[in-house]
């Protein structure tokens, strides 16, 4: 293969392992799955999952193939805006155009604001799979211990260790919302939420049923 | 129905202290149920069902109606500022209200809201009031085809709020459609992508779907990219009385929206079937569709705020028309408000129109004092409220988080949604990441169904004959009209970006 035939194919596998078309081929796997399942169904019951299914595949794959050669055409592309434009309008974009900011004339130090793309890209990584950690962790302690002691632990938890706020604060708002929350809707509004297979199964065992 | 009717209503309520004492403890309560995410107005009605048991007639029954009305008003608190709607109809508020809330504009949204909100919910009790001779020909006139071409017009307006990514707002359109056809298929039975798992057996629960699909997402996202919801400071942010004012001349400004919007929320409350979720997202279509600049929608444009809530407000009055002059509840909220009448000796029927006129005028009264009262409480508490959009979003992620747990875990009572929350945040996350538009979806989800089951009815009924009702024939043309427009709006729009106009 030719040093430019080398290139296109490192290219290639880059756009399909790029997170943007990743998640496209991950809806095209949803609705395959969507459609394949309903193959099992009789009629009418499959009637609109194919109706709906089979062209939201197609316009899955087209949409991956849209993303692929965006992905191309922009490899080869230089984008002209300086490192301070880029910053500005995604500013502008989130502020609507509220915010005006000029550079000096003769200012250059801006540069060194803006990290590597590769690392920027990682450490946004991180930061999405902590916060998604921290979700599923009260997913998972409210299944385990039910909304009233799994969520005043997470809250703990993600006041204290993730946004670094100190033990005072953490403990009055961790128990102030759950004295409020509790108050309010397990005693006044009488509201009985899940409460957990394992203190299910303590209050079972030691309670009896 | 004669103007001393009207008017001697309004004075037996307005001068009765004790009526009007329900009356604003009614509005209190629900201002409550609405503002916080799950409670929502059929739970106000239960919960507060032995409270006004042996109670009179009158008070009893303004208590309830005013409670339910104005819960939709509070509810878009929550999705405006936090992304949180408070019931699925709340929804279609957080695609504009919440970029608003993050470019510092959350007082002038909420102002917005609440005043379109509060015209909404009066128009809807004149739209009650005018139709009250004539409603019977006109519900009689719709029927499942009708209902099928209802909600595939509200589907087609998934091309007006894709923004201009319509290819990726088709494809997350048909992916709700999708996930509405989870559950027991009405014809065959067949549990559908649900299998053993009984929680999906009555369909995927709406309210986790839209958390899972907005809110989580955004909590996310707030923390990635760090600061306060706000991504402005609070000295540049417009806050307080004045963006408030703002914001509620920014509703007579598009009064004439609010007016169309009011109109097509009363009339979808009162086709039983289509719910104040359906009537939302159709009107905020609706505003993108007919607008003439709708780049900005989705961005924090104060129409997509004003359109939704106008429609869920006014849909309460539209749908207390076949509550009261049939005993067919418009919604489900209606049908335990319905309860609640007999419960307190009123009798749903077309003897409301001959024998308790009286009562109909005191309730239309009620809704319209009811939704008026709440924009004046609502007034004085958004104000303050609306600063927690510059709170650290260290210190708002986890109460937001665990608000929308407390949500999906109330909404049906089923710890399984909370398993069906994590899978799909993970979803809503990548459309986000990855500039997916996010409404179709709702629209597709809240929609397909109501599609579906109106598709076989009319089949049933009718088979080919359905296209040719006369109706239909006029929703065909409407839906045809607005692909036609679409496909015209997006030409002229590529045109415009290669600068050929």
């Amino acid at each position: 293969m030719s040093e430019n035939g080398d290139t296109r194919q490192t290219t290639f596998l880059q756009a399909i392992l790029h997170g943007r078309t990743r998640f496209t081929l991950l809806m095209f796997v949803i609705f395959a799955s969507m459609v394949y399942v309903a193959t099992g169904y009789s009629w009418p019951a499959n009637f609109l999952p194919f109706i709906i299914g089979i062209p939201g595949m197609a316009l899955t794959v087209l949409q991956a193939v849209i993303d692929i050669r965006g992905f191309r055409r922009a490899e080869g592309k230089i984008d002209p805006r300086t490192d301070f434009e880029k910053y500005m309008d995604e500013i502008n974009e989130r502020t609507g155009g509220k915010v005006r900011m000029e550079l000096k004339e003769g200012t250059t130090g801006f540069q060194t604001l803006v990290a590597d793309h590769s690392d920027l890209t990682r450490d946004r990584n991180r930061r999405e799979l902590i916060l998604f950690g921290y979700f599923f962790a009260l997913l998972g302690l409210v299944l385990l211990f039910g909304f009233w002691i799994g969520y005043p632990i997470f809250m703990a938890a993600f006041l204290r260790f993730h946004s670094r706020e100190s033990w005072k604060l953490t403990a009055w708002l961790t128990i102030g919302s759950w004295v409020v929350m509790y108050g309010l809707l397990a005693i006044v509004l009488e509201q009985v939420l899940f409460e957990g297979f394992v203190t299910e199964y303590m209050v079972n065992t030691w309670f009896g049923d | 129905m004669s103007i001393e009717l009207m008017l001697g209503t309004l004075a037996q309520l307005l001068t009765s202290p004790y009526a009007m004492w329900m009356m604003l403890l009614g509005t209190a309560i629900g201002i409550f149920f609405g503002a916080v995410p799950g409670l929502g107005g059929r739970l106000a009605i239960a919960v507060t069902i032995p409270f006004v048991f042996g109670k009179e007639m009158i008070p009893g029954a303004v208590f309830l109606l005013s409670m339910h009305a104005v819960t939709g008003t509070a509810g878009q608190i929550s999705s405006i500022m936090f992304g949180v709607p408070g019931t699925g109809d709340d929804a279609a508020t957080i695609v504009d209200g919440y970029p608003m809330a993050q470019k510092g504009e959350a007082g002038m949204a909420l102002g917005a809201s609440l005043m379109a909100s509060g015209i909404g919910g009066i128009l809807g009790a004149v739209v009650l009031a005018v139709l009250i001779p004539v409603i019977e020909p006109i519900v009689l006139k719709f029927s499942p085809a009708e209902f099928f071409f209802l909600a595939l017009l509200g589907i087609t307006f998934v091309a007006f709020v894709s923004g201009a990514a319509i290819f990726k707002g088709i494809v997350v359109g048909l992916y709700g459609m999708m996930l509405a056809f989870v559950g027991m298929d009405p014809q065959t039975g067949i549990a559908r992508y649900s299998d053993d798992f009984l929680f999906l057996w009555d369909g995927m629960d709406l309210i986790t779907a839209v958390l899972a699909l907005f809110a989580v997402p955004e909590m996310i996202h707030l923390g990635v990219k760090g600061g306060a919801i706000s991504s402005i400071s609070r000295d540049m942010a417009d806050t307080g009385v004045r963006a408030q004012l703002k914001g509620m001349a920014e509703t007579f400004r598009h009064m004439w929206l609010v007016f169309r919007t009011s109109m097509i929320g009363a009339f979808i409350g009162i086709l039983p079937g289509l719910g104040g979720s359906a009537a939302a997202w159709i009107c905020y279509g609706h505003a993108v569709q007919s607008c003439k600049n709708p780049e900005n929608f989705g961005k924090g444009d104060v129409r997509g705020v004003i359109a939704p809530e106008s429609a869920t407000n006014s849909k309460e009055g539209g749908s207390l028309l076949p509550t009261l002059f049939f005993g067919v509840p418009g919604s489900s909220g209606m049908a335990i408000l319905l309860g609640a009448f007999l419960i307190l000796g009123i009798q749903p029927g077309p003897l409301m129109i001959t024998q308790h006129l009286d009562l109909v005028w005191i309730l239309i009264w009620a809704l319209v004092v009811s939704n008026i009262a709440a924009v004046v409480i609502l007034l004085f508490i958004t104000r303050w409220v609306a600063l927690l959009t510059f709170l650290r979003g260290g210190i708002m992620i986890p109460f937001v988080l665990v608000v929308v747990v407390f949500g999906v875990l109330l909404a049906k009572g089923q710890w399984e949604n909370l398993i069906l929350l994590g899978v799909l945040s993970v979803i809503g996350y990548g459309l986000l990441k990855y500039d997916w538009p996010r409404p179709p979806f709702a629209i597709g989800i809240v929609l397909g169904s109501i599609a579906e089951e109106s598709l076989h009815k009319a089949w049933a009924l009718w088979r080919w004959d359905f296209f040719v009702r006369p109706l239909s024939i006029v929703l065909i043309f409407m839906i045809v009209a607005t692909i036609a427009y679409a496909i015209y709006r997006g030409y002229k729009d590529s045109q415009r970006e290669a600068g050929h106009v």
